[in-house]
């Protein structure tokens, strides 16, 4: 059974300009232990997913549409406030931030804001385990993630303030934060964007052996192919709120069947030193093109793309894309 | 050092010369204010930018790359040695000097967004720069400047009514060009010229600075972290290490064959796309942070993070000695091969274990 089952989800904010259609009608799937990299421009809605699976769209002026969000077979969008602060926010799925420094409290110790996290715990599971016992054993299992965070002495870490730290180890502390409370599924939304190269390969090595060893579900929400390619099974790419391509990494790269997906992977600066761009900007999601939202910028695209939106479809084992001239080898 | 020295001399078409370069930045006590150390910002560093030609420097963050660039440009005082621009000496001027001196090299500030005055209309931002630097222009001259100046980062006329906040990231990063192209600089220094675009914005954006580049007869240093960036726009390349250079060189022959365990390090660290399938599980595994700048390592300033560190690393700080034409390394184990050697103390075992088992 699929862990986290999202359908044609669509979500619009309501703004003085008009109504902005961030996501429209996009559609996910996560497996069990299974880490998906939800690629994308900035503005195309990756961000908002994670909010929407989360519960915590902004309403208003935001508003879900449309869609349902299954999660372990339950619609989330039908449960209310209680019910998803109890079991699913910071429980079943939890949030490795974009920014630890803007994320932690700068007023409270490390070790405090970590023991916030084990009252919500706590609270949950007294009412059939003796509380009391539990506290011991919650603090072992505190330091025992700090050390499988490489964080080595963890007793001196939690006395720190947050802007003690240096950024790799602020980080860490929020993925160790993140997998405190066996989560099903950890939303990881670009943890490495602010980070050097070295910081972000260990980062990277830290979360790919844990998630490996807990068996836990990623949507790993990044801008950077080449970080998705690392850590990612599954890649989803999104363009102005709609998905394009979704496939195994492996068949990702191999055959990238999308103009969009095509276009990207030659804007990376590796290999030649003739960069190439991808010409135009991202239409506006106010009164947005009606059918395949790239048609402005794709080469390929005929009268047919700007009317009507091109169904998904598979071309290859699990390899979906949603267009009406892709790439294929004949 | 010598050698470095010979080479800015020889090579006449050097537009900017650094000579044993030094920033100190004074730690005080938390109380009184006693001076108590220094913090070596940028230590004993010497190169030179040939004219026309695109100087890459990466490294870490705090590695003293932005303190490098506003040296040169003289915001900050260097504590020690030399900075010539087409061989005039341009540090420790006074005021009015500078001023001469900062319409010829330019600064791209990192982020756009913020380094634009906020309550200024695009107008007053680019006539900012004329105001100050061309005295003699009446204002019908500057409203013509200021609009062929727009047109030429492609951008429209009547943008000059709007304020930065309405425009793109990637037409902010082409306003933060033209305010400083309106000047006709020879250099410009770019910092962090694409932090923050996405990569189809880059992209566009790296090849509109290529191509001013061109039409200007520019000379560009670009400051980055980014060594994708670095490696597709630099023609030579200087990579930095806590104040230090650990290796310069010309950009594909570091990338291809890097010889300091740093620069080694840093390009195993890129994220590269590669097949699942072939990716291998024992891949190279990254030692620690950078030091705290306050109390540096003896020796080496590298040492603590390197896997191939020996005892010399230690007493010994290594000095920059050339390896081959025009390439540059700081590396104590380099045989006359210009192969590290290869030395595995049992110290960097243990380091390796430690990180291997997570």
């Amino acid at each position: 059974m699929n862990l986290l089952e999202v359908i044609n989800l669509s979500v619009h904010f309501n703004t003085y300009q008009g109504k902005v259609e961030a996501i429209d009608e996009a559609s996910l799937t996560i497996k069990k232990g299974e880490v998906l990299g939800l690629v994308g421009e900035s503005g195309c809605g990756k961000t908002t997913m994670a909010r929407a699976i989360l519960g915590v769209v902004p309403s208003p002026p935001g508003k879900i549409s449309k869609g349902e969000i299954l999660f372990q077979g339950k619609n989330t969008l039908l449960m209310d406030e209680k019910e998803l602060n109890l079991s699913i926010r910071g429980k079943a799925i939890t949030l490795i931030p974009q920014d630890p420094l803007g994320s932690f409290n700068p007023l409270f110790m490390i070790g405090t804001q970590i023991k916030d996290i084990s009252i919500r715990k706590l609270k949950g599971q007294s009412e059939t385990k003796g509380a009391e016992n539990d506290k011991e054993k919650w603090k072992q299992k505190v330091f025992e993630m700090l050390n499988r965070v490489q964080l080595p002495s963890p007793e001196a870490f939690l006395r720190k303030y947050p802007h003690e730290l240096s950024g790799g180890q602020r980080q860490r502390i929020m993925i160790a934060m993140a997998l405190l409370t066996d989560p099903l599924l950890v939303i990881a939304d670009e943890p490495t964007t602010f980070l050097d190269v070295t910081v972000q390969a260990q980062i990277l090595q830290i979360l790919k052996h844990l998630v490996r060893q807990e068996q836990v579900s990623v949507l790993y929400i990044t801008h950077n192919l080449a970080v998705a390619s690392k850590i990612s099974d599954r890649i989803m790419v999104m363009y102005a709120g709609q998905v394009m391509e979704s496939a195994p990494t492996d068949s990702f790269f191999a055959n990238p069947a999308h103009p969009y997906t095509k276009k990207l992977l030659e804007c990376l600066p590796s290999h030649s030193r003739e960069i190439k761009g991808i010409p135009g900007s991202v239409p506006s999601l106010i009164n947005p093109p009606q059918g395949c939202r790239f048609v402005s910028r794709c080469d390929r695209a005929q009268a047919q793309c700007s009317q009507m939106r091109p169904a998904q479809v598979e071309i290859a084992k699990d390899h979906w894309i949603c267009c009406y001239h892709p790439y294929i080898k004949s | 050092m010598a050698d470095l020295k010979e080479r800015t001399k020889e090579s006449d078409h050097s537009i900017l010369e650094v000579n044993n370069l030094k920033k100190y930045f004074p730690i005080r006590s938390r109380y009184l204010r006693r001076h108590i150390g220094w913090i070596r910002a940028i230590d004993d560093i010497s190169f030179s930018v040939k004219k026309g030609e695109i100087f890459g420097i990466v490294g870490e963050s705090g590695c003293g790359k932005s303190t490098l660039g506003k040296t040169i440009l003289g915001i900050y005082r260097p504590t020690a040695g030399e900075v010539y621009l087409n061989g005039e000496k341009i540090d420790n001027l006074c005021w009015e000097k500078i001023k001469t001196v900062r319409k010829k090299i330019q600064y791209v500030y990192q982020d756009p967004g913020t380094s634009l005055d906020p309550w200024w209309r695009i107008g007053k931002i680019l006539r900012e720069a004329l105001v100050i630097h061309h005295k003699d222009l009446g204002s019908n001259e500057i409203n013509e400047k200021v609009k062929s100046i727009l047109k030429e980062v492609g951008l429209e006329e009547d943008h000059i009514y709007r304020f930065p906040h309405e425009f793109s990231g990637g037409q902010q990063r082409r306003l933060g060009l033209a305010r400083i192209l309106i000047l006709n600089p020879s250099l410009i220094i770019f910092d962090e010229p694409t932090s923050g675009l996405d990569v189809s914005v880059q992209a566009t954006i790296l090849n509109f600075f290529k191509e001013i580049k061109g039409i200007h007869d520019l000379t560009y240093m670009f400051i980055s972290h980014d060594l994708e960036v670095i490696r597709a726009m630099a023609d030579r390349v200087m990579v930095m290490y806590l104040g230090k250079i650990v290796e310069t060189g010309d950009t594909e022959l570091v990338f291809q064959s890097p010889i300091h365990p740093y620069t080694k390090l840093l390009l195993s660290a890129l994220p590269k796309i590669k097949p699942k399938s072939k990716e291998d599980e024992s891949e190279k595994l990254i030692v620690g942070e950078p030091p705290d700048p306050q109390n540096l390592p003896s020796g080496c300033r590298f040492r603590p993070r390197c896997l191939q560190a020996m005892d010399v690393c230690s007493r010994e700080e290594p000095q920059i000695q050339q390896v081959a034409d025009g390439r540059y390394v700081a590396c104590k184990q380099i045989d006359n091969e210009n192969n590290v050697i290869r030395a595995c103390t049992s110290e960097c075992v243990s380091a390796r274990k430690r990180t291997c088992d997570l």
